[in-house]
């Protein structure tokens, strides 16, 4: 391979708008806005804020810098490459959270910000030559990366595609492992891939280089406002689901309550009647609701349940991006005829899900009708 | 159009020739990736072969540029061969994304279909879960593998010549890769120890006056993935007395399930057990897409102690004349209190 010494930077023509990476990342937004429909408004604000992670990247690829002493090292860039790819398999290891181990995925979200904050280093270390436009790398960059392309392409076809392969036809173990695979870190790991590979393989290629060799795409944009202005983005971006898991854990529970009398006839056994409603909300954007709707009955002996307060009634919830988990859901008459009947659910966030709170909504009501507690 | 340069375009000598064969290339993957046809019933390996042999041309006709080791590249091929890369890193996101607007988008059209016609006929949707079928996962490897290979043809003028190229008797042994695969696919399908899919994700549920139910929907593979599917789906119920399969009317209910549907007086048995073949079906979850699936027969029986024996048989043959066919089963039984004994 020829490399040129110091040499021009090409003038070539305007770069076309559609290229296959901004039409790529159209699709799979467009996917996953197309995933938020069946949700309707509930989740509405997760399209904002995916425009929001596209406008950061937009920010980050638009602002370049000298890579420093540091990120220049190619020991450096080689660890954070290594760093890169332990932090994608461990998103792969790492199981999606659910309702039956809700602290199953609590690395998840973890490994993802460190993912992200990776891959900004290795676009200061790269100067993102990997994914810049024709019109502003020399030849010797071009070369480089087309280089890094045909070994990033092989890599991708002998990891992804390999495991792919064998995991589908080796056995139904394997075939279950990659079907579960994508519900944790398995789509994150593939978009990362299928984005950064070339710029990791760059990254490892490149030499230490002093600082004529090496020379920057953007000088004299070390500090500048779009920097800044990326920074902020990127705290931005990384802060709003921090502080939306936070709000279901820290912000007090919202709790609503009606008692009415009930519309259907009249219960045989029973003096009087009653219906109660009770929901109680947590959080916003990232929330959810545990309702109670029952309706007990008395007669001067004992209170007691229609309906409303049984095994299944302790599964309405819904839920927007957190675990719901019914821990209690008992009716106890006690020995004067009170009705106690308590409905306990511990909710977590789902992006933060070793942080939970137990929400309780109780009703006692003694024999005569008179609630002692509700919700 | 000269005599010459139709010669020269089936060799995929020419710019244009090379274009039409990536075209077709790429059509017949996302032919392989979509859910249409819903089954190529039998022929799938015919599709692959077809596929094969363009690639054969392609590698041909670029000399197998993306494959050949760098030392014997002088610059320009090397760059060029680079470049290919390059641009097929970049379209390979965009053509795995295609092919996955591809799939969703006729999964919804089959989806579609099979709510328009629900008159007692199979639902085109499988509740069998393969995970990534064979035509799916060819469509994946044939965009991994090719991808750069398409792009020099694409790219490439109307000549691709290289010094020092391979001999053209040394190119035609590519074309043993066909049989080689076709023989490797008819073992497959004739040796290969079967495997059961992953699990239906599925959340079908039915119910029936005093007993509880759960729906089943499973399958076993023949050939890894490159032979057929041989599906379950039933709708077991129990009630302490029995286990028994509901909404299939050839499968009579037990008289224990008759009696706790209190059914009106001149109501025929049946009457309480209609087909339902979103619950239960005989061959449903089948795919045969590179063997043919035939006899297929459903068959339940109670016994004494109460508890369902449920089977389904089918016969598997990857060609016509008996050549490797194999005969398949799969049992489900569960007891009157609803423990599953045997899985499918």
């Amino acid at each position: 391979m020829t490399v040129i010494a110091n040499p021009p930077i090409r003038q070539r023509g305007p770069r076309s708008l559609f290229t296959p990476v901004r039409i790529t990342t159209a699709i799979f937004i467009g996917l996953v806005c197309l995933s938020l429909i069946p949700a309707g408004g509930h989740l509405a604000w997760l399209v904002g804020y995916l425009l929001l992670v596209l406008v950061t990247c937009i920010v980050l690829r638009t602002t370049r810098r000298e890579p420093g002493t540091w990120l220049g090292r190619r020991a450096v860039r080689r660890a954070v490459v290594g760093l890169i790819a332990a932090d994608c398999v461990a998103l792969m290891a790492t199981p999606a959270p659910s309702a039956g181990s809700p602290t199953a995925g609590s690395g998840l979200l973890a490994f993802l910000l460190l993912l992200v904050v990776l891959n900004v280093a290795l676009g200061g270390a790269t100067q993102r030559v990997a994914s810049a436009p024709d019109s502003i790398v020399d030849e010797r960059q071009e070369a480089l990366r087309n280089h890094a392309h045909r070994i990033a392409y092989l890599i991708f076809a002998v990891v992804v595609g390999g495991a792919v392969v064998v995991a589908d036809v080796a056995s139904t173990e394997t075939r279950s492992w990659l079907a579960s695979g994508f519900g944790g870190g398995g789509w994150i790991v593939l978009l990362e891939l299928l984005f950064v590979l070339p710029g990791m393989v760059l990254a490892f290629l490149e030499p230490t280089h002093p600082a004529p060799e090496f020379r920057t795409l953007h000088p004299g944009q070390r500090h500048d406002r779009p920097a800044l202005l990326a920074k902020a983005l990127l705290a931005l971006t990384v802060a709003i689901p921090v502080a939306l898991s936070l709000a279901v854990v820290l912000v007090p529970v919202t709790t609503s309550s009606t008692i009415q009398a009930p519309t259907d006839s009249v219960v045989p056994g029973a003096t009087s009647c009653r219906e109660f409603f009770a929901t109680a909300h947590l959080g916003t954007g990232i929330d959810a609701s545990v309702p109670l709707h029952a309706e007990a009955c008395w007669n001067g002996k004992r209170a007691f349940e229609t309906y409303g307060m049984n095994a299944g009634d302790c599964m309405t919830f819904s839920s927007d991006m957190t675990i719901v988990t019914t821990t209690q859901c008992t009716q106890v008459t006690r020995a004067d005829g009170t009705l106690a009947f308590t409905y306990r659910s511990d909710v977590a966030p789902g992006v933060m899900p070793f942080l939970h709170r137990q929400v309780t909504l109780q009703l006692i009501i003694d024999r005569n009708g008179n609630v002692e507690k509700f919700p | 159009v000269s005599h010459n340069w139709l010669v020269r375009a089936a060799r995929l000598r020419t710019r244009r020739g090379r274009r039409i064969a990536v075209a077709i290339t790429l059509a017949i993957t996302a032919l392989l990736g979509s859910l249409l046809p819903s089954s190529f019933y039998g022929l799938g390996i015919v599709v692959i072969l077809v596929l094969v042999a363009l690639d054969v041309l392609l590698i041909r006709a670029t000399e197998g540029l993306a494959f050949t080791r760098r030392r014997a590249l002088d610059e320009r091929e090397s760059a060029l061969r680079d470049r290919a890369y390059r641009r097929g890193f970049r379209l390979l996101g965009l053509a795995l994304a295609v092919e996955l607007l591809i799939f969703i988008a006729t999964e919804s059209i089959l989806s579609a279909i099979a709510n328009a016609t629900q008159n007692g006929s199979l639902p085109s949707i499988t509740e069998v879960n393969n995970v990534i079928s064979g035509r799916g996962l060819t469509a994946i490897v044939q965009l991994l593998v090719m991808l750069p290979t398409l792009m020099i043809a694409w790219t490439a003028g109307d000549r691709v010549d290289r010094e020092g190229g391979r001999h053209a008797r040394h190119w035609a042994l590519l074309w043993l890769s066909i049989p080689a695969i076709a023989g490797a696919w008819l073992l497959l399908v004739a040796a290969a120890p079967e495997q059961v899919t992953a699990k239906s994700n599925s959340s079908i549920s039915g119910g029936l006056e005093g007993a509880t139910c759960q729906h089943f929907s499973a399958g076993r593979i023949v050939g890894a993935e490159f032979g057929a599917t041989v599906g379950l789906r039933a709708e077991v119920c129990w009630n302490g007395t029995d286990a028994f399969v509901s909404g299939d009317p050839s499968i009579p209910l037990p008289e224990s399930a008759i009696a706790a549907m209190h059914l009106p007086p001149g109501v025929p048995a049946d009457g309480g057990n209609p087909a339902q073949t979103d619950l239960t079906a005989c061959g449903a979850g089948t795919t045969d897409d590179f063997a043919t699936v035939s006899a297929t027969t459903c068959s339940g029986t109670i016994d004494a102690a109460g508890t369902l024996h449920y089977s389904v048989h089918a016969r598997v043959s990857p060609l016509p004349g008996g050549i490797g066919q194999r005969d398949v089963t799969l049992t489900l039984v569960v007891a009157r209190d609803g423990r599953v004994l045997v899985s499918p």
